[in-house]
């Protein structure tokens, strides 16, 4: 029999371990929802909305200055409609300038005739919209500068990429800074590195660098620019003035704007054109359409093409960048069916609700109803304890009949310690404790239990976080300095830092620029300079290292070769003169100037929660990268710091909100929605806590190095103790600070664990948890309910019950065929997910 | 080329046409030999060789049994050699080993104990050699690129007689542009005072003492990236192509700037290319990272080597031809035997990417420059590391020795400096305008000659480091040099005129001034022998007054002693007169006697007082005269030595005035004599360009001619094909016919044989049925006997039956 079960078992668990299958065999396993605590989302009433009209309309870039004599501007229009339906109208605007004697306008673009000011007026159904231009230096030619206009036609062309020339050693010979980071070098390289071969001044045209971009002769990264083309041409002017050097340190871009800034697209295959915008440190302006490169994070929803345009696809969301120099700008885009009829539900719930609502509705999408009182109990108490409830629990919260009976749970669950337990760990990968051949056991759990006690006292995480920042002594006698023993390098330190607490992955700026974000290598090793200064010491007791602020010592900028000055990321550069660096950084990481630290913890404190950070990968703030939902991501940054960083409150709000606890059953109108929270998602339980729960049900006790007989695997304070039922579940091997390192992804060998693996039959037969119900004198029919409340937290349905009782009566041995009940429902996805 | 590939089309198409039909007809077979006497038939091993080995040689030489190691069974076998190594040389009978044994030129003769084999296999064999011992019909004939005799006896030291310089007509650059690229190439010849500099599409050569343009070599192939003279500078190996896209490298005869040959078909430009001492090989290299070694005669490959991991910016031969070093972008030097291409050395020690290379001229040594900043020397038989130096800042880009050993280089840093040839610094040269990266010395190091980034090329003679010479590697067209003299003539003149105004002004002053000077000096003259005149007259009249006043003192003297003596006379007369008037009155007697002669000598005295009274007042007379005339004379010398010194004062400031004067001429002549020149060098610059350019026109129309009569040559030699192949085709129609004719009948005769067997095969069986017939006749002639002795027994009965009982 046992066999029997276990063959179908093992298909069930072979077959799918995906969660959308999941989702349909959870609704039809799920039991009919008790009425009581069941609330369907506001139905849906296709009223006959009256036709939005269009509501305004918006002329891009807002202002235009042209100046010298090549300059130009290309013009979009966007129409609103009142739905928040947008519509490019650039083609069907009639443009009038209000004087052609300063300005010329054709094919949509601005080009400058003479000095002055003028306005370019548009006017579109009933609609108009007045520019302001103002032209300056129209007679002047600027010559062509390096920086300038060489360097984006480079980047624009892909020449610089990590595949072609932008790799390590370069590309057939030739090697340019990836993106460009350094333009200097690549000056040198392009012009000086091999007399003749790359440009020759003698025949402009005939320079290597022009044939080989035209596909003019061999070239690995075929034809890139067309002769004749306008970048052709800019180049070719160059070479013919004697490819200059640049006169003087060349202007910096200060911001590029993207517009239009929002993009709400109806329809499949409609266009929207894009307008870039550069701003440069001396003031003036620059459409870079053609210089800027854009890419899309989403292509079926929208694409974008060089011209620049996008074209709307399937329904969804999307974010389209543009970057030029080192700034990255994106504008967001909804496609939504044409046609579509769309009732928002009414408003309820806690701010979150509102904030999720907002966003939903921009999507037009109906959020999913909430769920049952029996899956609510079983998610929070995993999500916020990490252990599953008992039968008395679940037999008291589904007897309670308070209408505020779930936030008096998730307020009772928050109290136990496991909550802090669970925090502690994840934390505890974060900072990759664990022992190795320089961190002793000692040293890590002292770490751990310092860490766990920390947040058992309630110690608001940014006070923790300037502990750690900050810490100088032993190992031993201040655990938190166990930070900088950990890692000892100084850039690999601060990119730790960065990621862990700021959720900023700086790491690609330590050779190049970002080349998704705004991190420049001055970013990099600014930010590294704070680390620099770093001593560290053996202690008496050999294992303890000291870790103290040498008050000297430098990082150096490879590219310029200059010291770099203490600069925190993304803000000023302080002054660290006779202070420990460290602190000074502590205190402006959780501070609120910092905008980075209160939205990563914040974000990860919702990710656990709700399966999918705002940003997610949650530790990957990037500018490419964007929030699903920025306001939401904002406010709860700002209650954070409002919360003085006690998280638990944060918790609270979350699980109390209709988000979380909405029905993990996706509609037909949600379904595609991964992103915005309009149903619950379903997550595979993370490996210490699925082990504990194994334990939980079996009442069997686990042994781990250095703990007590009966320890939680969550207690477990060293990194590297580890058993292969964790492993193979996507423990954290804390090897790097990456979110990524705790995975719940599925295998195959956690499902033939699971089958086959001594971790559920053993701790059955272990637990004799059937055997002492048998004794008690329960029959089988109560077993299976006891099983069922005790594993999936919800009761067994009657077909259920009937099927399993047969299985029991065919075993021939009740007690036999329970154990073979129990171990499929411990080998269910039901049971493995908290849904 | 076109016709030699019809014939052997020809030819494959007759011998394949000959396979096929094989045994048919004569008259086909004679058309074959008769095309066959028309052109060189292609001998192949397999066709004509290996008959005759297996007639002759194969019992021994088989691959089974090997006689000394030698297999001639097949062509790889038979190339291979035997024990005692080759016995074919391609293309070379006197090499060729087993020609001298067949042929019983030398020992052991072959085939052992027999005749020689017959003549006209002898002779296949010979033309079977010569022709480069094709395998198979589709084997390639190689024949020889170069002119072997153009390349000339090699001499390796010094070439006796004028070194070889430029001789040929070309000075018009192939392509002028404005500016000059970062400069590619520069060499300088190891015997002439000349350097060769690259530039787009053409090689400049000039003289390194004059800095005059002596010629232009074109390299149409792209851009030179390197020159090289031979050892003995008789023969130029530009090297280059076009970036991406091709390399070769083309030698030119310097004296007549005849291309010679060219090699190589890189897929990238060659960025370094060198020819052996004795010119017999060319290696070249480039980005490609292979480094090939060419047949100059030939330009067969002879081998290729793939060590380097990076592009190849340095090959360079040793001046003794043993030994060939490559050096690459990735730090990597390699020294390899030349002749065979196997590694010699790896020489390691650069820490960056090594530039360029030269050897020392006794092939010793070997020194390697690179962009870590350092010249290394490398000694050659372990490869161990001589001497490193820090020489440039930011790299060294080129390095040069020349045959004293003096070494060159130049870098990044501008700099260009001398080393001697333990690698000591031996002085600098003025500082380039951008970064160095071709350098050279010219022979004997007198001058060094730099180009940098900007396209500048510098010549410096070594005694003058700070006198910098600027060479153009995009000198400007005849035509452009033409206009622009030409556009200085008319200053020149202008000039040669103005100086010559300016200058006849001048002398025309100084003229002037020397008449005065002359006039003056007469005048002075003529003053000056006045005064003497003067001056003696007066002095003669002074002593002519003096003479008559001391006559007159004297006359007075006389006179007043005359008159002292009247006195005493006249007393003493008186006192006789009184003593005779006493004496008389006395009475004395009268003493007449003694009065007279007083009287006389009183009357004679008083004539004398008279005389001299008389002549005293001439003389007072005459000295009145005299001292008048005196006075006048003296007035005179006064006033004439006032005139003297008026014209002597005159005479000085006249000279000071000359003396500017004639400077300022002077000068002006200098100027008129420089414009001249000037004029004159203009003008002759002008005529040079212009018979330059005519030099070039005539050249062009030379070639021009030459490929006009070629041309013809061709077209008629085409005509003459076309005519042949329409003859041919004509006689391969007919061919083809009677082939088909012949086929037909030869399918006809099949058939008739078919039909003969089929016959046969019928009249067999129809025999065999006939025999059988024959038998069944016999059998059915007995039978019919028995038949009939039966029917004649029946016919009894029935004759007897009917006689029995009658009727029917």
């Amino acid at each position: 029999m046992i066999r029997t079960l276990k063959n179908i078992v093992c298909c069930f668990a072979l077959a799918t371990v995906h969660v959308a299958s999941l989702n349909l065999a959870i609704a039809q396993d799920a039991p009919a929802a008790p009425a009581a605590t069941v609330e369907t989302a506001a139905p849906v009433v296709p009223a006959a909305p009256a036709a939005p009209g269009w509501e305004s309309l918006a002329v891009y870039p807002p202002e235009v200055s042209l100046e010298t004599a090549a300059d130009l501007q290309n013009m979009i229009a966007v129409a609103t409609r009142s739905d928040g339906v947008t519509k490019d109208v650039t083609a069907e605007v009639t443009w009038q300038l209000e004087n052609p004697a300063f300005a010329n306008f054709q094919e949509f673009r601005l080009t400058p005739v003479t000095d002055g000011e003028t306005k370019l007026n548009a006017s579109w159904n009933g609609h108009n919209v007045s520019v302001p231009i103002r032209v300056t230096r129209s007679a002047e030619t600027k010559p062509i500068s390096f920086h300038l206009d060489i360097m984006p036609i480079l980047t624009r062309s892909g020449c610089n990429t990590g595949s072609c020339h932008g790799a390590a050693r370069g590309k057939d010979g030739f090697r340019l800074s990836l993106f460009g980071f350094d333009p200097n070098g690549d000056y040198q390289r392009i012009t000086r590195e091999i007399g003749i071969r790359r440009i020759n001044l003698a025949v402009p045209d005939q320079s290597l660098i022009l044939l080989k971009a035209t596909g003019a002769v061999q070239h690995s990264g075929g034809k890139k620019i067309e002769p004749g083309s306008k970048h052709y041409n800019t180049v070719l002017t160059w070479l013919k003035a004697g490819a200059p050097v640049d006169a003087g340190p060349p202007a910096a871009v200060t911001k590029v704007d993207i517009y239009p800034k929002q993009a709400v697209m109806e329809g499949e295959a409609s266009k929207q054109r894009l307008a870039v915008v550069a701003t440069y440190s001396d003031g003036t302006t620059r459409d870079v359409y053609d210089l800027a490169g854009f890419t899309t994070n989403n292509d079926r929803t929208a694409s974008v093409d060089p011209s620049p345009t996008i074209t709307s696809g399937v329904r969804g969301e999307a974010f389209v960048m543009a970057r030029f120099d080192t700034h990255t700008v994106g504008t967001q885009v909804l496609a939504l069916p044409a046609g579509l009829t769309y009732v928002a539900p009414t408003p309820s719930g806690n701010y979150i609700d509102n904030l999720v609502g907002n966003k939903l509705e921009k999507l037009r999408v109906l959020p999913s109803g909430l769920c049952t009182d029996e899956e609510f109990l079983r998610r929070a108490t995993i999500d916020i304890t990490g252990m599953l409830p008992t039968e008395q629990e679940y037999e008291a919260y589904i007897a309670d009949t308070s209408p505020d009976k779930r936030s008096k749970k998730i307020d009772e669950l928050l109290n136990r310690k496991e909550f802090s337990e669970i925090w502690a760990m994840k934390w505890a990968e974060l900072l990759m404790i664990k022992s190795n051949n320089q961190v002793s056991y000692k040293a890590a759990f002292l770490y751990n239990s310092w860490l766990t006690n920390q947040l058992a006292a309630n110690v608001p995480i940014d006070q923790i976080v300037q502990q750690i920042l900050a810490s100088s002594g032993g190992v031993f006698e201040n655990p938190a300095t166990n930070y900088y023993q950990i890692e000892g390098d100084t850039l690999k330190t601060a990119e730790n830092i960065a990621q862990v607490f700021m959720g900023i992955r700086t790491q690609c700026a330590q050779c190049h620029n970002h080349p998704f974000d705004r991190w420049t290598m001055d970013d990099y090793y600014g930010f590294a300079a704070f680390f620099a200064q770093i001593g560290r010491k053996t202690g008496e007791d050999y294992r303890e290292t000291i870790v103290f602020d040498r008050r000297g010592g430098e990082v150096r900028h490879p590219v310029t070769g200059a010291n770099a000055a203490p600069k925190y990321l993304g803000g000023e550069v302080p002054d660290v003169s006779n202070r420990d660096r460290r602190e000074a950084l502590a205190q402006w990481i959780t501070s609120p100037a910092n905008p980075f630290f209160s939205k990563s913890v914040a974000n990860r404190i919702w990710a656990h929660f709700m399966g999918s950070g705002i940003v997610d990968p949650v530790d990957d703030f990037r500018v490419s990268n964007p929030a699903s939902n920025p306001d939401l991501l904002d406010d709860l940054a700002k209650r954070l710091i409002d919360y003085k960083f006690d998280f638990k409150q944060m918790v609270r709000d979350i699980c109390n909100s209709q988000a979380y606890q909405r029905s993990c059953i996706p509609t037909e109108d949600n379904k595609t929605d991964l992103r915005n929270y309009s149903h619950a998602s379903v997550r595979r339980i993370p490996a210490e806590s699925l082990l504990d729960c194994i334990s939980q049900v079996t009442q069997t006790k686990d042994k781990f190095r250095g703990l007590p007989v009966g320890a939680r695997a969550v207690q477990i304070a060293d990194g590297s103790t580890s058993t292969y039922f964790l492993t193979s579940f996507g423990r954290s091997g804390r090897n790097t600070v990456c979110a990524c390192e705790a995975s719940t992804d599925p295998s195959l060998s956690q499902a033939l664990h699971l089958l086959n693996g001594d971790s559920v039959h053993g701790k059955i037969s272990q637990g004799q948890i059937i055997k002492q119900w048998m004794d008690q004198g329960k029959t089988p029919e109560q077993i299976i309910e006891l099983i069922y409340i005790r594993c999936l937290g919800r009761r067994v349905t009657d077909s259920e019950k009937a099927n399993l009782l047969k299985i029991v009566a065919e075993s021939g041995d009740a007690p036999v065929g329970l154990e073979d009940i129990f171990w499929g429902v411990l080998n269910s996805r039901e049971f493995i997910f908290n849904h | 080329m076109l016709p030699l590939q019809l014939i052997f089309r020809r030819c494959v198409l007759t011998m394949k046409s000959r396979n096929t039909i094989f045994v048919c007809c004569a008259c086909l077979l004679l058309s074959v030999s008769v095309r066959a006497e028309d052109a060189p038939q292609k001998i192949t091993f397999e066709e004509h060789i290996k008959p005759i080995f297996r007639e002759h040689c194969l019992s021994c030489h088989n691959v089974g049994d090997k006689s000394s190691g030698l297999a001639l069974d097949t062509y790889g076998a038979t190339i291979e050699g035997g024990s005692g190594g080759k016995i074919v040389a391609e293309g070379n009978i006197d090499g060729s080993r087993m020609w001298a044994m067949i042929n019983h030129t030398a020992q052991p003769f072959m085939p052992p104990d027999q005749d020689k084999i017959p003549e006209p296999q002898i002779a296949l064999l010979k033309a079977w050699i010569e022709q480069g011992m094709p395998e198979n019909s589709g084997s390639v004939i190689k024949k020889p690129k170069a002119n072997i005799a153009s390349l000339g006896g090699v001499i390796k030291g010094r070439p006796e007689g004028p070194p070889p310089m430029p001789e040929f007509a070309l000075k018009q650059p192939t392509v002028f542009t404005e500016r000059s690229a970062a400069i590619s190439a520069i060499c300088a010849s190891p015997w002439a005072p000349l350097v060769a500099i690259g530039g787009q599409k053409q090689v400049s050569l000039y003289h390194s003492e004059s800095a005059e343009l002596l010629g232009i070599l074109p390299f149409p192939e792209g851009e030179p990236q390197s020159i090289r003279f031979s050892r003995d500078g008789q023969l130029v190996l530009i090297a280059g192509g076009r970036h991406s896209h091709s390399g070769y490298a083309v030698l030119y005869n310097l004296k007549t700037g005849e291309r010679i040959t060219r090699v190589g078909d890189e897929l990238d430009v060659v960025f370094a290319a060198d020819i052996s001492d004795d010119n017999s090989k060319i290696a070249l290299a480039g980005p490609q990272k292979m480094v090939r070694v060419y047949d100059t005669a030939t330009g067969n490959l002879l081998y290729e080597q793939k060590k380097h991991t990076d592009w190849i910016y340095a090959v360079r031969f040793s001046p003794d031809g043993v030994l060939l070093a490559t050096a690459d972008r990735s730090n990597g030097m390699v020294v390899w035997e030349a002749d065979t291409g196997r590694m010699y050395l790896d020489l390691v020690g650069h820490k960056s990417e090594i530039r360029s290379i030269a050897w020392r001229p006794d092939s010793s040594a070997l020194v390697s420059s690179s962009l870590d900043g350092t010249i290394k020397m490398w000694e050659m038989v372990n490869g161990q590391l001589i001497k490193s130096v820090d020489a440039h800042g930011g790299g060294v880009t080129a390095v040069d020795v020349c045959n004293d050993g003096t070494i060159v280089s130049c870098g990044r840093d501008n700099k260009v400096k001398v080393w001697d040839a333990g690698l000591n610094p031996a002085g600098e040269m003025s500082p380039l305008a951008d970064a160095g990266l071709e350098a050279a010395i010219t022979v004997d190091g007198k001058q060094v000659v730099a180009g940098d980034w900007a396209g500048n090329v510098t010549l410096w003679n070594r005694a003058e480091p700070a006198k910098p010479i600027a060479l153009r590697a995009n000198p400007p067209t005849l035509q452009m040099a033409i206009a622009a003299h030409e556009a200085l003539i008319a200053p020149a003149q202008t000039e040669v005129t103005n100086s010559t105004a300016v200058y006849t002004t001048a002398q025309q002053q100084v003229d002037q001034l020397q008449v005065q000077v002359k006039a003056t000096d007469e005048s002075l003259t003529a003053t000056v022998a006045e005064l003497g005149n003067v001056t003696t007259q007066l002095t003669q009249v002074r002593s002519e007054v003096e003479n008559v006043t001391k006559q007159i003192a004297e006359n007075e003297a006389a006179m007043i002693e005359s008159k002292k003596i009247i006195e005493q006379k006249t007393v003493e007369l008186g006192q006789k007169e009184k003593v005779a008037a006493d004496a008389a009155a006395a009475g004395q007697p009268p003493t007449t006697e003694d009065l007279n002669p007083l009287k006389a000598e009183l009357d004679t005295l008083s004539k004398r007082v008279t005389e001299l009274e008389a002549a005293i007042a001439i003389a007072k007379t005459t000295l009145q005269e005299k001292t008048t005339l005196a006075t006048n004379l003296d007035a005179k010398m006064k006033e004439l030595e006032t005139k003297k010194a008026a014209e002597e004062k005159q005479k000085t400031d006249l000279a000071a005035a000359l003396v500017p004067v004639t400077e300022a001429a002077n000068q002006a002549k200098q100027k008129q004599d420089a414009a001249t020149a000037a004029l004159a060098a203009v003008t002759s610059k002008l005529e040079m360009a212009r018979s330059d350019l005519a030099r070039f026109e005539q050249y062009r129309q030379q070639i021009m001619t030459q490929d006009a009569d070629l041309k013809t040559k061709l077209a008629s030699i085409l005509q003459q094909m076309t005519e042949a192949e329409t003859a041919a085709t004509t006689e391969k129609t007919n061919v083809d016919a009677m082939m088909a004719a012949i086929v037909k009948l030869q399918e006809q005769l099949t058939q008739i044989q078919q039909q003969i067997a089929a016959e046969d095969a019928k009249r067999q069986s129809a025999e065999q049925v006939f025999n059988s017939k024959k038998q069944a006749i016999s059998a059915l002639s007995s039978e019919l006997e028995t038949l009939q002795s039966q029917i004649a027994a029946i016919e009894e009965n029935r004759k007897a039956f009917q006689a029995a009982y009658g009727g029917n």
